[in-house]
C-alpha cells in the first residue's frame, strides 16, 4: 500500500488548495443569492402577464430558473468545470508523472504488477476526489441551509453529486490519455483546453437549446432543470457517465499493461 | 534570431489547432445565429425582458442579439477566454520549458545573454498571439459579414480584436512572469492559469451583482467587454493605459527575475 500513501502525500497540498477553492466559489455564489432574488421579483410580475403557450416555447421552467436551486446550479456549473480540471489533472499525471520525473523504471522494476500500481494510484486519486467532495458538500450544505428557508435535501444532494460524477468521468479520461500519449510535458496545457472546450460546447447547448450537444459535453450530463423538476437523475446520462468511467478505467489497465515504456523519454 | 525561429517552429502545430478551435467556435456560433433568425423574434423579445442580472448571467446584457454584431458580442467572451488560455500557457511554457526540459545549461552556456534569450522568446510569443488574433479577426469578419447583409462591421471587429489582443498580451506577460519568478518552474503553468481563471470568475461575479463593480479592476475580461465595446464603439482609454502599464511591469519583471534567478539545471 505504500504507493497509495505516497500518492496521497504528494497530492496533499494540491488537495487542500482545490477543496478550498471549490468551496469558496460556491460559498461566494450563495452569498450573492439574496441580491439575486430582489431582481427576480420584478421579472416575475412581467411573466405573469404572458400567455402560457409563449412561455412554454421558451422551454425554461421559470419557477426553477428563479429559485435557489436555479441559482445554485449556475454556481455549480463553474464548480464542476473547475473540479473537472482537478480530476483531469489527477488522471493525466497519474502515469505520465512517472515518465516526466524519470521514476518509471525504478517503479516498474519493483516486484509489483503494473495492475497493482494502477490500482493503488487510482485508489489514491479517488480518495482525493472523495475528500474534496466531502469538504465541498459539507460547507455548501451549511451555507445553503442558511441562505434559504426551505431546502429540499434530496434535490440538493442530487445536484451536488454531479461534481463527483463528472470528476469520475474526467479522471478516467485523464487515465486513458495518460497511458496513450507518449510524452506529457505540460499537464495543464492539456487539461485546461480540454475542459474549457467542453465548457464552451456546453454553454452553447444552454443558450441555444440544442439537445444533441448535451451528449458531447460531460459537464452537461447532469442537467439541473431535469433534476430539479423530477428530483432524480436523468437515467441515460447517469448510465453513460458511469459507463464511460468504467470503460475508461478498464482501458487504462489494459493499455498500461501492454505499453512500451522507455526509461529515457 | 534562431531562438525566435525555433520557438515559432515548435509552436506551429499547437497554434494551428488553436486557430482551428477558434474557427470552429466562430463558425458554429454564427450558425446558431441563422437558426435564431429563422425562429423569428419571439425568443429574442422574451430575452430582452429579463432583468439585467439574469441577462448578464446568460451573457446578453446591453446587446441586441437580433443583429449579427450583437449576437457576435455574446460570442466574444468565449473567444477571449480561448485566446487568454492560449496566451497564458504559451507565456509560462516559453520561459519555464528550459528548466522543465533540462535544456537550461545547454542554452545559457551559449554566448548569448539571458536578456537576449528572453527577448527572442517573448517576441516569438508575441508573434504567435498576433497570428491567432488576426486569424480570429478575419474569420469573424467573414462570418459576421455574411449574416449582416454583406456589410462588414470593420471598425467594431477591429476594436474588439484590439481589446482581445491586449488581453492576450496581459496573460502572455503574466505567464512569462510566473515562469521567470517561480523556483519550481513546473508550477508556472498552473499558477498563471489559476490567476487567469480567477479573473474570469470575477468577470462572472461582477456580472451578477452590480455592487461588486469595484472588482472590475481585477479582471481584464471586464476591461474589454464585448457588449461595452460594441455599444461605445471604442475602447476605454483608462483600461488600455492600465493594461499597458501592467504589461510593461510584468515584462520588466520577467527579465529582471530571470536574470537574477538561480536556475535549476
Amino acid at each position: 500500500m505504500n504507493i497509495f500513501w505516497h500518492e496521497l502525500r504528494t497530492h496533499r497540498e494540491s488537495l487542500i488548495i482545490w477543496a478550498l477553492s471549490l468551496t469558496s466559489v460556491s460559498l461566494l455564489f450563495i452569498a450573492l443569492y439574496p441580491a439575486y432574488t430582489k431582481d427576480v421579483q420584478a421579472i416575475q410580475e412581467v411573466f405573469n402577464n404572458y400567455p402560457p403557450a409563449l412561455i412554454k416555447a421558451f422551454s425554461i421552467d421559470l419557477d426553477i430558473f428563479f429559485s435557489f436551486f436555479g441559482f445554485y446550479s449556475y454556481a455549480l456549473s463553474f464548480v464542476v468545470m473547475a473540479g473537472a480540471i482537478q480530476s483531469l489533472n489527477l488522471g493525466i499525471s497519474m502515469i505520465a508523472k512517472e515518465s516526466t520525473d524519470k521514476t518509471v523504471d525504478f517503479l516498474l522494476s519493483k516486484p509489483i504488477s503494473r495492475a497493482k500500481v494502477i490500482t493503488q494510484k487510482l485508489l489514491a486519486a479517488l480518495t482525493v476526489l472523495a475528500v474534496t467532495n466531502g469538504i465541498f458538500l459539507t460547507a455548501t450544505y451549511i451555507a445553503a441551509r442558511l441562505a434559504t428557508d426551505t431546502l429540499n435535501t434530496k434535490i440538493f444532494l442530487i445536484l451536488s453529486s454531479s461534481l463527483f460524477l463528472v470528476q469520475l468521468i474526467f479522471l478516467a479520461l485523464g487515465m486513458v490519455i495518460s497511458v496513450t500519449v507518449k510524452k506529457v510535458k505540460n499537464v495543464v496545457a492539456l487539461s485546461l483546453p480540454i475542459v474549457f472546450g467542453f465548457y464552451i460546447v456546453g454553454a452553447f447547448e444552454s443558450i441555444f437549446d440544442t439537445k444533441v450537444l448535451q451528449y458531447l459535453s460531460p459537464l452537461k450530463y447532469f442537467d439541473p432543470h431535469y433534476e430539479i423538476a423530477h428530483s432524480a437523475f436523468e437515467l441515460q446520462f447517469l448510465a453513460i457517465a458511469l459507463g464511460l468511467t468504467i470503460v475508461g478505467i478498464i482501458a487504462s489497465y489494459v493499455l498500461f499493461n501492454k505499453k512500451d515504456i522507455s526509461a529515457t523519454i | 534570431m534562431n531562438i525566435f525561429l525555433r520557438e515559432l517552429k515548435v509552436h506551429r502545430k499547437s497554434l494551428f489547432f488553436w486557430c482551428l478551435g477558434m474557427f470552429f467556435m466562430i463558425w458554429t456560433g454564427m450558425a446558431k445565429y441563422t437558426g435564431l433568425q429563422a425562429s423569428g423574434d419571439a425568443a429574442s423579445k422574451m430575452l430582452d425582458q429579463f432583468p439585467d442580472s439574469v441577462k448578464r448571467i446568460i451573457g446578453l446584457e446591453g446587446l441586441d442579439i437580433n443583429t449579427a454584431v450583437g449576437f457576435y458580442g455574446v460570442l466574444f467572451i468565449y473567444l477571449a477566454i480561448m485566446a487568454a488560455i492560449h496566451a497564458v500557457l504559451l507565456g509560462s511554457s516559453l520561459i519555464a520549458k528550459e528548466e522543465r526540459d533540462k535544456t537550461v545549461e545547454f542554452l545559457l552556456a551559449k554566448p548569448t545573454s539571458r536578456t537576449h534569450v528572453i527577448t527572442e522568446k517573448l517576441l516569438a510569443g508575441f508573434v504567435s498571439i498576433l497570428l491567432l488574433n488576426v486569424f480570429t479577426l478575419v474569420v469573424s469578419l467573414v462570418t459576421v459579414t455574411k449574416q449582416n447583409n454583406d456589410n462588414p462591421p470593420i471598425r467594431v471587429a477591429v476594436m474588439l480584436m484590439i481589446g482581445m489582443f491586449i488581453i492576450q498580451l496581459l496573460f502572455l506577460a503574466l505567464g512569462a512572469f510566473t515562469g521567470a519568478v517561480l523556483k519550481k518552474p513546473k508550477r508556472a503553468g498552473s499558477l498563471a492559469s489559476s490567476v487567469m481563471m480567477f479573473t474570469f470568475f470575477i468577470y462572472i461575479v461582477v456580472g451578477i451583482n452590480e455592487k461588486l463593480n469595484f472588482l472590475k479592476f481585477f479582471s481584464p475580461f471586464k476591461y474589454f467587454e464585448g457588449s461595452q465595446i460594441i455599444i461605445n464603439g471604442n475602447l476605454n482609454v483608462g483600461y488600455v493605459l492600465l493594461s499597458g502599464f501592467v504589461i510593461i511591469l510584468l515584462t520588466w519583471g520577467t527579465f529582471y527575475f530571470f536574470n537574477k534567478k538561480d536556475l535549476a539545471i
